[in-house]
């Protein structure tokens, strides 16, 4: 089921959580929204899931509308299915009749019913647990009660609030699994909710990046690590230098020549990037290592050598203190501590700096 | 090692003083009270089992109407949007404030002749016939108005704690509001109401007041009344029998206690999720919100606000028998009451006992809350948790058992010193000090739970002594939870009813006894006018405490919250 939302807001006592956010998710399409604590995630997820109203803009599931446009469609009638970050089971009722409350409330037949939970019990592989209460769970078999009631519905759209939050790291691997395989057979669309990166490119199909109540970017894993639109952005995701830069001339589509602390090269930009100042965003790939400065290069000095992962790491601190890590070639000789060394752009990322970072982002 | 030793000392000194304080007088009374052939005698009298009936009957009826009123306010102001819900649930906790003798009072002038006010009704009790109060139904009705709030303060507390997640997931899952009440918010309160009435049950079961003003004219005496009337028949002589019919009183509350605890510990109630602290339902009403929400109002106030004004009507009107007019109007009963040696006494009495008892119990709390928080080896800790209990008794169980047993204990003269306490004001204030050790010592045990241990610790390591780091440390962060239950310790034995009326002699009234007394006596105007005096004052402190002490130490008061 395909959920578009138009320029929607949610304003608690004048202070806007959701401040105009467009999106739009894909009929079986698993998007995660992410961002810092307080930027309107679960306020984002509460509105699609028909918790909170709008106070302005709309949403439609399927073409249908639900809030904003004519009559408010509640949470009960809008085919969702849902997992709280504290799983809300119902302590009064066992396993059995958390997953089948839905089913009961819909007027399901009883046979039906309980080959339904049996079935939802049983892709999470809590079979034998169905007679059990909520207080006799361990945290990690709560949180697949909190997804088998969710899938007992084979609801068209699941909504999922920093799921793994509460949970031992040991399992999270396993569990982040499970939810691609799930997402796999069901086809349903996910809505997934976290402020962890890692869950979040593990996961996602797309990732939408939120800060204060706007959507900053949304896009492809790949596209959000390589290209971030803004300097938030680039910040949030990724281990790496943001340096102020001259944006000379256009090379070619997509291409563009800067001047970066003295030194030039040709990087990649946005098709319709202008020239100007902006910020070239580097990635440890991006640069390459010269022993020695001279001029035309970036200047650094060697602040830290580390053994990792099968190379040596040398971690650079540039001119105004940000610090770049470079991985150097096996048979390579390693710097000495504090050696002045020079460093070149083979590629990079052009953001558009100084300036302020643009507002949401429409699908 | 000095340090330990101060710790040791001050920690046994703390517990032997609760002990003597709150167990010994409940040991001498069962040792009384286990001579086979004694409880035999005393068991024979049908009218000790027919006491027995009526406690249970009036209890029970007393704590249903408690649950019905309690649990159907704190509904209504927690799950709709009535108007006035706050005002609402101030009207429901305002029994809290008044002691119970005095609620009688106001509620037989409800239908008395000053205001007229149930005439107006047509519900007006005829001259020369009887008040229908003066009956086991008069006794259930107020004894559920006493203890309404009790049931209010536990469900609403219930409301507030249900995470608002656990609602939201119902809403999702296509749950209406008429289903998500049943099946969702009310199992939830379920514990809450279960120990909303058993701790009304057993207040009701150990309730004087209410049971002696309307059930004597009636012939209808409960247990307490029964044992209160025999020991001012029969003097000191027939201690021996209200031994064994407190310990029977004892044993039934005592089943009380027990269901109440077996409730809120049991484990599949414990609710998962954090708690919202806002309600977790909101039905809207519409267009019945302001009719219903006046309803509620009216009979709100109809629970304490109206008896009261027409209490005070009655104290302010010329002779009984008369309505209040301009012409009738007088101030003569507070005068003559005033001037009546005894009562002027009484009131002097009354402040003294309950302020002194206050002062002793806020400084005993402390360092018996220390000691047993922050004991380093675990036997001690353990000792003083079973003293906690230990402690809770004399509270929990019904006043005439304390007094019964306090008597026992104090009718002889004090071994060495040779002091006889009987009959004296000691004996009084010995007796509350023991009856309300647990105001005094729950709020600062919760002040200092959440107070980090580093805190001491670093005082410790600082090398402070214990003596020192109790008086520096501990005490300034507990203190405006100790004076917050100090508070509360002298509200409740100001106006004191139970176990002054077992224990008091001439010279040693308290107010609660001459309110008892000139009402019993015929001299409802003076009794009115008394009560009056008693609740200004009440009202008075309650509400310059409120204004004063610091917002943490505000919830201890139980209107605070
Ligand atoms: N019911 C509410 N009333 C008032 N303010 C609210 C309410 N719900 C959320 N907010 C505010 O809206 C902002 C966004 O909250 P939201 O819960 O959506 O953040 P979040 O991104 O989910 O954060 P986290 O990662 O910490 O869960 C916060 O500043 C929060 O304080
Ligand atoms: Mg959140």
């Amino acid at each position: 089921m395909r959920i578009e939302i138009d320029s929607v807001s949610r304003v608690f006592g004048g202070h806007a959580a959701v401040d105009g956010v467009s999106l739009t998710v894909g009929s079986g399409e698993f998007v995660v929204l992410l961002g810092p604590s307080g930027c309107g995630k679960t306020t984002l997820l509460r509105l699609i899931a028909g918790l909170e109203e709008p106070d302005g803009g709309a949403i439609r599931l399927d073409g249908r509308p639900v809030a904003g446009q004519g009559p408010f469609v509640g949470p009960g009638e809008r085919n969702i299915g849902i997992v709280f970050q504290s799983y809300a089971l119902w302590p009064h009722m066992t396993v059995a009749g958390n997953v089948g409350f839905a089913l009961k409330v819909r007027g399901l037949p009883r046979a039906e019913r309980e080959a339904r939970i049996a079935r939802a019990l049983a892709q999470v592989g809590l079979q034998d647990h169905g007679r059990r209460f909520p207080f006799q769970l361990s945290g990690g078999q709560r949180q697949r009660v909190a997804v088998a009631r969710c899938l007992a519905m084979s609801p068209p759209i699941i909504l999922l609030d920093e799921p793994l939050a509460n949970l031992d790291p040991n399992l999270r691997g396993a569990v982040l699994r499970e939810f691609r395989q799930m997402h796999r057979e069901l086809r349903s669309t996910f809505v997934y909710v976290t402020h962890d990166q890692a869950e979040a490119f593990a996961l996602a199909d797309r990732i939408a990046i939120m800060d204060a109540g706007r959507v900053i970017q949304f896009a492809p894993p790949r596209e959000i690590f390589e290209e971030p639109r803004t300097a938030g952005v680039a910040r949030f995701v990724g281990s790496g230098a943001l340096l102020p830069a001259e944006l000379l001339a256009r090379t070619s589509e997509g291409r563009m020549l800067v001047r970066v602390l003295g030194h030039q090269a040709v990087v990649r930009c946005a098709g319709d990037m202008p020239t100007g100042s902006g910020m070239l965003c580097l990635k440890r790939r991006d640069v390459a290592l010269h022993r020695t400065w001279e001029p035309g290069l970036i200047e650094a000095r060697v602040a830290d050598l580390r053994y990792q992962g099968g190379g040596e790491i040398a971690v650079l601190a540039l001119p105004d203190g940000q610090e770049i890590e470079v991985e150097l070639g096996r048979a390579e000789p390693a710097p000495a501590m504090g050696a002045r060394v020079g460093l070149s752009a083979r590629d990079g990322w052009v953001i558009p700096g100084a300036v302020a970072a643009r507002a949401s982002e429409a699908a | 090692m000095r340090r330990a030793g101060a710790e040791l000392w001050i920690g046994l000194a703390a517990a032997a003083l609760v002990a003597a304080l709150s167990l010994l007088p409940l040991l001498r009374l069962a040792v009384e009270a286990v001579d086979p052939e004694l409880v035999r005698k005393t068991l024979s009298s049908p009218a000790v089992w027919r006491a027995l009936g009526r406690s249970l009957e009036t209890s029970l009826g007393g704590s249903v109407i408690a649950l019905l009123l309690g649990a159907g306010f704190a509904l209504a102001v927690g799950l709709t949007n009535l108007p006035a819900r706050r005002m609402l649930a101030l009207a429901v906790m305002l029994p809290l404030l008044i002691p119970s003798q005095i609620i009688v009072l106001a509620w037989i002038e409800l239908f008395g002749p000053a205001t007229r006010l149930l005439s107006l009704l047509g519900l007006g009790v005829e001259a020369g016939t009887t008040n229908p109060l003066y009956s086991a139904q008069g006794i259930m009705l107020l004894l559920g108005v006493e203890q309404a709030p009790i049931v209010f303060l536990a469900v609403r507390a219930a409301l507030l704690a249900t995470p608002r997640d656990l609602v939201e997931a119902a809403r999702c899952a296509g749950a209406g509001g008429g289903r998500i009440l049943g099946q969702i918010v009310l199992p939830l309160t379920l514990p809450a109401l279960g120990a909303g009435f058993g701790l009304a049950f057993v207040a009701c079961l150990g309730n004087f007041g209410i049971a002696a003003l309307l059930g004597i004219p009636a012939r209808y005496a409960t247990l307490p009344v029964l044992i209160f009337q025999r020991l001012s028949g029969f003097g000191t002589s027939i201690l021996a029998e209200a031994a064994v019919m407190a310990v029977a009183l004892a044993l039934v509350a005592g089943l009380g206690v027990l269901g109440v605890t077996w409730i809120s510990r049991r484990r599949d109630s414990a609710v998962i999720g954090s708690a919202s602290g806002a309600d977790p339902l909101r039905f809207d009403l519409g267009r019945w919100a302001m009719p219903l929400g006046a309803l509620l109002l009216a009979a709100a106030l109809l629970m304490t606000a109206i008896p009261m004004a027409a209490l005070a009507a009655t104290s302010v009107t010329r002779a009984y028998g008369l309505a209040l007019s301009s012409a009738t109007f007088t101030l003569d009963h507070y005068a003559r009451a005033l001037a009546v040696p005894q009562t002027a006494r009484a009131l002097w009495n009354s402040l003294w006992m309950s302020g002194l008892s206050a002062l002793l119990l806020a400084a005993l709390a402390i360092p018996c809350a220390v000691a047993g928080l922050w004991a380093r080896r675990r036997p001690v800790r353990r000792l003083f948790g079973l003293l906690g209990f230990v402690a809770e008794l004399p509270y929990a169980l019904p006043g005439v058992i304390l007094g019964i047993a306090a008597i026992l204990l104090y009718l002889r003269p004090l071994p060495v010193v040779n002091v006889t306490l009987y009959g004296t004001a000691g004996l009084i204030v010995i007796a509350y000090l023991a009856r309300f050790m647990p105001l005094a010592l729950r709020p600062v045990q919760v002040a200092l739970l959440q107070v980090d241990r580093v805190l001491d610790e670093a005082a410790q390591a600082a090398g402070a002594r214990y003596r020192h780091r109790l008086v520096s440390v501990a005490a300034p962060l507990v203190l405006p939870s100790a004076m917050a239950g100090a508070l509360v310790v002298f509200l409740t034995a100001f106006n004191e009813l139970t176990v002054s009326a077992l224990l008091w002699s001439r010279g040693n009234e308290t107010v609660g006894i001459v309110i008892y007394f000139l009402e019993e006596g015929g001299d409802t105007p003076g009794a009115a006018a008394v009560s009056m005096i008693c609740v200004a004052f009440v009202f008075a402190l309650a509400a310059l405490a409120t204004w004063l002490l610091p917002a943490p130490a505000r919830r201890v008061l139980p209107w605070g919250r």
